[in-house]
C-alpha cells in the first residue's frame, strides 16, 4: 500500500464523485417526494388504463407497485439512477488504464517502485468504494425523502365483527375526511436494502466490464465508446427481450437481467424470508429461481471476473509512450 | 562493474523492428550516452529496460535484476526522465513534487525543494498552466532528487533555454560525482560531448557503434594553409596521421592520439593560419548518419 498513490486515486475521484452523490442524493429524495404527490386511487387508475400487454415490461406485476413502497423502489430504475452510476463507473474504470497511459502520467506513476497491480487495485478499489458509497447515497437519498415526506390517506372504514361467527362486516359511518400520515408510517426503508445491494452490484460488474476494456486500450475515448455501446446494446436486448415472449430468450445474455431492484424489494415486502435468499424454491421444495443474493452473485462474479481479466491483461500488456 | 546490461535485446511490432540485437553493459558511476536520429531506437531501449515494453527476444537487466521479471526491483534502482513528460494538470508543482517524494519511500522531499529553487520553478502554479519548459524541469527537480543508483534521462534537455539546459548538465555531472549512473539520451551533440564517458550510437533500431569520450577527447584536427612542400612523415608517426591535401592550399592532419608529441613536428612544417580542434563527436556520428541527408 502506497499513500501517495491512495492520494492520487482519491484526489482524481473526488469531484466526480461529489457531484454524482449530490445529483443522486437529490433526486432520491425528490423522487420520493413526487411519489407523494400523486394520489394512491389516481396512480391505480393510470396502471389500469395501460394495454395489458404493458405489464410485461414491468418487473413485477402493477397490483404490486400499487402501494408507496412499491412506488418509491421505482427510484432504482428510473433512467437518472441508472445514468448515475453507470457514468460513474465507465468515467472510473475507463481511467485505470488507458486514461493515463493516453494523458502520459501513467509512465511517471510507473516508473517509480510501484507495480502494475498496486496501480490498478489502487484505483478499483477507489472506484469501487464510491459505488457502494453512492448505492448508500441513494439509499440515504430515500430515507430523507421517506422521513421528510407526508401523503393524505383515506382512513379504513369502520370494521365490526359478528361474534361467534366471526364475520367482519363494514358499518356504514359518514365518510371521514383524508388524514395526512407521515411516509414513514408507510413505507418500511429497511426493505429496500436488497435494492440498494442490487445497484451496488450492478456498479462492481459495470467497473469490471471497463476496467478489462481499458486495461487493454491505448486510448480512453475508445473505451469510453465500446462500454457505453456494449450497455445500449445490452439496454436493448432487455427491453426487446421484455415485450416480446418469442423474444425472451435475448434475456439471458444481457446483464440487466441480474438488475431487478423493484423485484428485489417486493420480495422483501410480500416474501421477508426470502429477502437475502440465494435460490428460491416452491412451496414443496423445488428450486424454481435464483433470489436476490443470486442474482446478485451473477452480477458480482461477471464483475470480478472483468476486474482478474484487466489485472491479467495490465500485467502482461507493453506500455508504449504517449502519442 | 557493470550496472546495466542488455543480451542481444530485441524488440519487434509485427514486421518492423524497433530494437535488433542489442548488446550493452554500462558500468557503474559512467555517464553513457545514446545518440541517434528519431526512430533509432533510443527511448525503445530505455522502456525495455525500464520494463515498460516485453523483448520479443533478448534480455535486459539491471545491478543483476531482470528488467521484466523484476521490474519492480529495477525501478527501485532507477529514476526515470521520459522524453515527453506528461503530469497531473489539476495538481500544482508542490504537490507534484510531494507524490513523487511519497511513491518512493527515502526520497527527500527538501532535496527536490532545492533543487526546484535552482531551475527557478514556481511551485504554487497548477501543472496545466505551467510551460512545456516548466513542466520538464518539475520533473526533473522530482527525479533528481530522488536516491537511486542509475539516473536515466530520455532527452532532458529538450524544451529547456540555454541557462538551464547548463544547470542540468551540471546536474549530470554531479549527479556522476556522486557516484551515480546515468544513461542519457539526447540529439544535442554538444551535450552527450560533454558531459558523457561513453556513447553508443544507434542506427535503424542497432546499436553501430560505442565510443570512449576520452579516446575522443585525444584526437585532433589540425587544419592549416600551405606555404610550402610538406616533407615526409617521420618514421615515428607513421601509420598514426591522416594528411590530406585539399589541392587547393590547404591541409587537414587528424591524429588519433595524444597531441604533445606531434607539436615539434608541426612546428617545423611550412603551415600557416593553422586551427587545432579536437575531432569531435560529430564527426563520428556522421560517419553513420551523415549519408542519410546525402541520400
Amino acid at each position: 500500500m502506497n499513500r501517495a498513490l491512495w492520494k492520487l486515486a482519491v484526489a482524481e475521484a473526488r469531484l466526480l464523485w461529489a457531484s454524482a452523490a449530490a445529483a443522486l442524493f437529490a433526486f432520491c429524495w425528490l423522487r420520493v417526494w413526487l411519489t407523494s404527490q400523486l394520489d394512491m386511487a389516481r396512480f391505480k387508475n393510470i396502471l389500469d388504463q395501460l394495454p395489458a400487454d404493458w405489464e410485461r415490461l414491468s418487473p413485477v406485476p402493477f397490483d404490486q407497485l400499487v402501494s408507496y413502497p412499491g412506488r418509491i423502489a421505482v427510484t432504482y430504475e428510473e433512467p437518472i439512477t441508472y445514468l448515475v452510476m453507470v457514468v460513474w463507473c465507465i468515467a472510473r474504470g475507463s481511467d485505470c488504464v488507458s486514461g493515463p497511459l493516453g494523458r502520459g502520467t501513467l509512465e511517471m506513476v510507473l516508473a517509480q517502485p510501484l507495480s502494475r497491480l498496486q496501480v490498478l487495485w489502487t484505483h478499483t478499489a477507489v472506484t469501487l468504494a464510491g459505488v457502494v458509497l453512492l448505492a448508500l447515497v441513494a439509499h440515504a437519498g430515500i430515507c430523507a425523502g421517506v422521513a421528510t415526506t407526508s401523503v393524505m390517506v383515506e382512513p379504513p372504514p369502520v370494521q365490526w365483527t359478528i361474534p361467534i361467527l366471526q364475520i367482519p362486516i363494514s358499518l356504514p359511518t359518514p365518510a371521514q375526511p383524508p388524514e395526512r400520515v407521515p411516509m414513514s408510517e408507510l413505507v418500511p426503508t429497511r426493505q429496500f436494502l436488497p435494492a440498494v445491494l442490487n445497484y451496488a452490484c450492478l456498479g462492481l460488474f459495470l467497473t469490471g466490464f471497463t476496467s478489462c476494456l481499458s486495461a487493454g486500450d491505448r486510448y480512453r475515448w475508445r473505451t469510453i465508446g465500446i462500454a457505453v455501446g456494449f450497455y445500449v446494446v445490452q439496454s436493448i436486448l432487455e427491453v426487446v427481450g421484455l415485450a416480446s415472449e418469442s423474444w425472451s430468450w435475448l434475456r439471458r445474455l444481457t446483464f440487466l437481467t441480474a438488475y431487478e431492484p423493484i423485484a428485489f424489494v417486493s420480495t422483501a415486502l410480500r416474501h421477508p424470508d426470502t429477502a437475502w435468499a440465494v435460490l428460491r424454491y416452491d412451496a414443496e421444495g423445488r428450486w424454481i429461481d435464483l433470489g436476490p443474493l443470486g442474482y446478485d452473485a451473477i452480477l458480482v462474479g461477471l464483475g470480478l471476473l472483468g476486474l482478474l481479466l484487466a489485472s491479467v491483461i495490465f500485467h502482461r500488456r507493453d506500455l508504449p509512450a504517449p502519442l | 562493474m557493470v550496472l546495466v546490461e542488455t543480451h542481444a535485446l530485441t524488440k519487434r511490432y509485427g514486421s518492423f523492428t524497433a530494437l535488433a540485437d542489442c548488446n550493452l553493459a554500462v558500468r557503474r558511476g559512467e555517464v553513457f550516452g545514446l545518440l541517434g536520429p528519431n526512430g533509432a531506437g533510443k527511448t525503445t531501449l530505455l522502456r525495455l529496460l525500464l520494463g515498460f515494453l516485453r523483448p520479443t527476444a533478448g534480455r535486459a537487466a539491471i545491478d543483476g535484476w531482470d528488467s521484466t521479471r523484476r521490474s519492480l526491483q529495477v525501478r527501485r534502482r532507477v529514476a526515470y526522465l521520459p522524453g515527453d513528460v506528461r503530469l497531473f494538470r489539476g495538481m500544482r508543482g508542490r504537490d507534484v513534487l510531494e507524490f513523487f517524494a511519497g511513491a518512493r519511500p527515502g526520497t527527500d522531499m527538501r532535496r527536490s525543494l532545492q533543487l526546484a529553487e535552482r531551475l527557478d520553478l514556481d511551485l504554487t502554479r497548477r501543472v496545466g498552466y505551467m510551460s512545456t519548459g516548466m513542466r520538464q524541469k518539475l520533473a526533473l527537480a522530482a527525479i533528481l532528487s530522488a536516491d537511486t543508483p542509475l539516473l536515466i534521462l530520455d532527452e532532458p534537455t529538450s524544451n529547456l533555454d540555454p541557462n538551464i539546459r547548463s544547470e542540468v548538465i551540471r546536474m549530470v555531472a554531479e549527479a556522476r560525482a556522486a557516484g551515480r549512473t546515468v544513461l542519457f539520451s539526447s540529439h544535442v551533440l554538444s551535450e552527450v560531448e560533454e558531459s558523457c564517458d561513453r556513447v553508443a550510437i544507434l542506427r535503424a533500431g542497432r546499436l553501430v557503434h560505442l565510443q570512449e569520450m576520452s579516446e575522443l577527447r585525444c584526437q585532433h584536427q589540425i587544419r592549416a594553409r600551405l606555404t610550402g612542400e610538406l616533407p615526409s612523415v617521420p618514421e615515428h608517426f607513421q601509420g598514426q596521421l591522416s594528411i590530406q591535401p585539399d589541392g587547393q592550399g590547404e591541409v587537414t592532419i587528424e591524429t588519433p592520439g595524444q597531441l604533445a608529441p606531434l607539436l615539434g613536428w608541426l612546428s617545423t612544417l611550412p603551415l600557416e593560419e593553422v586551427t587545432i580542434q579536437p575531432l569531435g563527436l560529430r564527426r563520428i556520428y556522421d560517419q553513420f548518419h551523415a549519408e542519410r541527408w546525402l541520400e
